[in-house]
Formats: structure tokens, sequence, C-alpha cells
């Protein structure tokens, strides 16, 4: 069809003579009453016009979009349903090397890890972009893929190598563990020696070594959290994920928190809520947020700890954790701020509550790898924090 | 009167714990580096050894491998200034008897020397057997399993011994702590889960981790 359409737009075109003939053979075929051959004539050349000018502009989109495909330091592949390449930008054929030439429609197996990419595809239609992290060949790259899955059933793969990221981490990570060893030693010697003094002290001296002590014991705890949370940010630590109920969780961990709440009403409601968790990391969240319940909720307050599934406006599920307290409350405008490092509300306040001003921070690293979000909300009228952490629903081993 | 060896070789930390220990009564002897505490070692046959990691000429691990080639009777307690579980579990898993993380109160430090020898001293008690198939020998630290053998630390075999006491009853972290460690042990609950792993992982090789079970929220027992 585009072929007689095309030798029609050249005849009349080239030669001009032409152009009765060819009307003479329109009339023709179209028989005379039907339509105007000249009028037909007229809206095929300006409709062939006006494809040929798409196509045009059409080519040059598709120009400007390689062209910018291939200028991004991220590799760029799809996949068809089965897993078959279907196009790569010039980043992923680099680090795909001669796969693309070679084997371009080549089984899926021969340029992807089976295990990955399979667990990618199930993992995708199930719950949309999967995040992994492959290495096609030792000493290779080290590729940060996202499986994006497409309407019409193929796979997006957006590649990132994150060698350099990983070699900063642990550059910051060594660092951090090795400062933190400089400093617990000398720290050490100040409260060994403090206390040698204590054992001797009259009672008027007793106060200022009491304090030394006191803040030794406070800097040992924020190097502790410094570490923990260099070691959370760090993705060579290895978060060991499993199915677990985040209800248990909060009643496993009772005999590392339940101290902390002498002088207050502690209550919990406890709903199954399986994710998939690592109960270390996740025991670390639970101690964080009921500390800080804790220690800003004045004497005879009441904190509520509860656990259960939630559905969002999407559809989506997830298991949920709140920590409700009738404390001091979050300003609106410090709601985001308190989740970043050694942001305080009240400097003098955190510092006497033996805060090390790294537990929300700790709190929002470790639940962001588990792929969830927290956030902190007011409490109706009513003064007092809501701490939320959702992480994505998994089914329990019972299937609840 | 016990005698104590401590391997650190820093000037303040070494007179620190120094003195703690010899006010608490023990003989201490000092030493700033391996070289120094292998001679002292095999000279004076200390009960116990205080151990830091990082020495200038090698690692604490390798004085206490040294030591437990010689003996599973001489105590050994590390001074670390790692807290990572894996690094601990690590020190456990080399045959260290405890562990404690710097800085660290000096009453504690000699509440758990305290513990450590209480749990090395010639055990008289009874072997127990606390179900068919399982016996826990006292006096070598031993549990035997279906016929099979594990040695175990005297802190491992300290905890194994209070849950075999009373199998299918739970002991909280602190009932064990004041068992295993003392009384006048105060510290970190979690010294229990880091014993408790480490027995474990032994008792993985044998497929019978599940021999000390968890209780949520309450602690551990031993299964029945």
């Amino acid at each position: 069809m585009v072929a007689a359409v095309a030798a029609f737009y050249l005849g009349m075109r080239r030669e001009n003579e032409r152009w009765r003939v060819l009307f003479f053979t329109g009339r023709q075929l179209l028989g005379e009453d039907l339509v105007d051959p000249e009028e037909l004539a007229d809206h095929l050349a300006q409709a062939w016009q006006a494809l040929q000018g798409d196509r045009e502009e059409t080519k040059a989109l598709l120009r400007r979009l390689e062209r910018t495909l291939d200028a991004l330091e991220e590799g760029i592949l799809l996949l068809d349903r089965e897993g078959k390449p279907l196009y790569m930008n010039r980043q992923a054929a680099l680090w795909w090397g001669e796969l693309r030439w070679r084997r371009l429609g080549a089984h899926h197996v021969e340029l992807f890890p089976y295990h990955t990419l399979n667990s990618a595809l199930s993992a995708s239609r199930r719950e949309g972009t999967v995040k992994e992290v492959i290495q096609p060949l030792r000493e290779g790259p080290l590729l940060e893929s996202r499986f994006i899955p497409l309407a019409e059933g193929g796979l997006l793969v957006v590649q990132q190598d994150i060698r350099e990221r990983r070699a900063v981490e642990r550059m910051r990570r060594e660092f951090v563990a090795n400062a933190s060893h400089e400093l617990r030693t000398p720290l050490m010697a100040i409260q060994g020696y403090a206390e040698e003094l204590l054992d001797q002290a009259e009672e008027k001296e007793r106060r200022p070594l009491e304090r030394i002590l006191w803040n030794t014991q406070h800097m040992a705890r924020i190097i502790e959290d410094m570490l923990l949370l260099a070691r959370v940010e760090s993705f060579e630590q290895p978060f060991h994920l499993s199915p677990l109920d985040l209800a248990r969780l909060v009643e496993e961990e009772k005999p590392f928190y339940e101290d902390l709440f002498r002088n207050l009403t502690l209550e919990t409601q406890l709903e199954e809520a399986f994710c998939l968790g690592d109960p270390v990391q996740l025991g670390h969240v639970l101690r964080n947020l009921l500390s800080n319940a804790a220690h800003y909720t004045p004497e005879g307050g009441r904190v509520w700890v509860r656990t259960g599934i939630r559905q969002d406006e999407e559809g989506k599920r997830w298991a949920r954790l709140e920590v409700e307290d009738t404390g001091l409350g979050v300003p609106a405008e410090d709601r985001e701020k308190i989740f970043e490092r050694f942001y305080r509300v009240d400097r003098g306040r955190s510092r006497q509550a033996g805060g090390t001003g790294l537990g929300l921070a700790i709190v929002k690293h470790i639940v962001g790898r588990h792929d969830g979000r927290v956030w902190v909300e007011g409490r109706a009228g009513e003064p007092g924090s809501l701490f939320v952490v959702e992480i994505p629903f998994q089914k329990g081993p019972h299937g609840g | 009167m016990a005698k104590i060896l401590v391997l650190e070789d820093d000037g303040d930390i070494r007179h620190i714990v120094t003195g703690a220990l010899e006010k608490a009564g023990f003989q201490v002897l000092a030493a700033d580096n391996l070289r120094e505490a292998q001679a002292l070692f095999t000279k004076e046959a200390p009960d116990l050894a205080v151990v830091d990691l990082l020495l200038p000429d090698g690692h604490g691990f390798d004085f206490a491998r040294l030591v437990r080639r010689f003996s599973d009777q001489v105590g050994i307690v590390i001074l670390t200034a790692i807290s990572e579980e894996a690094d601990l579990v690590a020190a456990l898993e080399i045959g260290a008897d405890d562990y404690i993380v710097k800085p660290f109160r000096t009453r504690e430090l000699v509440a758990r020397v305290r513990a450590v020898l209480r749990r090395l001293a010639p055990d008289t008690s009874p072997d127990l057997t606390p179900r068919p198939g399982l016996r826990l020998d006292a006096t070598r630290h031993v549990l035997q399993l279906d016929g099979a053998e594990i040695h175990l630390t005297a802190m491992q075999f300290g905890l194994l011994a209070a849950l075999a006491e009373r199998p299918g009853v739970t002991f909280s972290r602190r009932e064990l702590l004041e068992r295993v460690w003392g009384p006048d042990f105060y510290g970190d609950e979690r010294t229990v889960d880091v014993h408790i792993r480490h027995i474990r992982a032994k008792l993985e090789a044998l497929g019978r981790e599940d021999l000390i079970e968890t209780v949520r929220g309450s602690g551990y027992r031993l299964g029945v």
C-alpha cells in the first residue's frame, strides 16, 4: 500500500505530463461518479506529505532519543517476555560486550545469571520493580539492576555500575570503625581513672567524677550508634531477610526495653504483621523508637505499641509498626528533619535525655533497606507523637 | 589467690585493669606485647588471661589460640574496642570464655573475671542427664549428645548446665546471667545471646541447634 502511494506521489512530482494519465487511471478505477479524482489526488498528496514529515520527525526524534540513551552512564536494556534482549544502549552494550552483536536475541541465560533473571521476572510480575545487584564477570562491573515490568509483558532493565560507590562506602565504613576504635581506647582511660578517683573521693568531689563517668558513657553510646549507622548504611553489611512477624518481634525484644518504662504505662496491641525482615536490624528500629518515646514522655505518661496490616490507597499491603506516646510531640516543621543525623528539636533536652542524635537516622536507614517507610505524625488535638513504620507485607509461613 | 595475666599494649588501660584486679585481690602479671605475654604464660602459668586484641606484634586471638593449645582450664577474657556481634562470636569461637567491650566499668571486668574463674574451678557437681541420650560432663565441660561429644568453654557449659537443671523450663536472660555470671554481674543482657549463638553454632554441626529453644518474650529453655 505504502509502495503504491509512493509510486503515485513520485509520478505526480517527477513527470508533469503523467498527471493526466494517472488521473485518468484513477477515474477509470474509481468510477467517474463516486469520487472526484482531483480531490482524491489532493488528499493523497497532502496525506503523503504529512506522513513523510512525520516520518522525518519520528526518525529525528528516535535519533535524539538514542543519542540521549547512549549518553547515559546507566545501561538500559529492553527484554521481551522470555528475557531475550530487544534493545541495549551504548553503555549496556559495552558492559555486555560482544554479546550485543553476537547474541542479540540469544537466550537470556547467556546474558544474565539464570536465577537472577528468573527471580526478577517472576518477582516483577508479582510486585512491580525489582532491584538486584549482579556481576556478570568476575572482577567486572558490579551492576545494580532495576527490573521494571512493561505493560506488554517484557522488562526494562536499568543498570548502574556501583563499584566506585561501594569503594567509597567501604572506605567510609573502615574509617568509622577505626575512628571508633581509636576513640574508645582513650575513653576507656578517662573512665577508668575517674572510677579510680571516685573510689577514694570525698563526698563533695563525687558529683564531678560521676558526671565524668556519665559523659564517657554517653560518648560511648554515640560511638556505638555511629558504628551502627555506618553498618546499616553500608551495602557490604548483608541484611538477613526472612519472613518475620512484627508482633512477635515486639514480644521477643521485651526484655531489652521494658526497663525503659518503669515510670510510664506501656500498652501493646499486637496483631500478626508479616514482612521480609532482618530480626536484628528491626530490633534496633523497635528499641530506638521505644527509647525515644520513653525519653520524651514525662513520668506517668503512656506509650502504645501497635502492629498490624494496613492496605494503602493503591491496594498495596504493609506490615505496620506504630509507637505512640503522650510526650512532647514534634513540631510539624521538624517532622522530616528529625530523621537526619544529629538533628535535635531541643538540643539541651535531648542530651539530658541521653539520646545520641543518631537513633532516628538509624531507624530510617534500616527501614529504607527493607523497602519500607517511616514517618512521624502529631496526635489529633493532644500532645504527643505517633511514629509509623511500614514494610511491604509478606505472607507468613502459615499463609496469614 | 588466682593469678591473672593482663595483655594490653595501652599503658593507661593496662594500669587501670591491673589496678582494679589487684584491688579485687588477684595476683596480677602484665605484658604489653605478645612475646612477653607468651614468656610470662609459660613461666608463671596464670589461671586466667585478660587479652586485648590489637597488639603491636600480633593479634590477641593468636595468644588465645596458643593458650587453648595448652589447656582448657585457663580462663580467657577478651578486651575489645570492637562491638560487632560477629567479632564477639569469633572471639568465643577461638576459645575465649568471655569478652568485654571498651569502655567498660572496672567492676564489670572484675565480675566477669570472677565468674569465669568460678566456672573453671574443679567441678565436683554430678553429671547432668536431663534426658536420655544427653549428658553434661561437669569435670570435662563436655556435652554428650546421642554418642557425639561437644567441648564447651566454661561459660558455655555453665549456661547449658543452668538450662539442663530444669529441662523445658524457661529462664530469662537476667536469670541466666545471675546463675552463670553471678549476682554481682551487671551489663548487657545480650551477652547471653552471644554465648547462646555460639553454643548453637557448635550444635549445628550435629544438626541439633534446636536443643536450646528461644522462648518469645522471655528467654531460653532446654528442649524436651
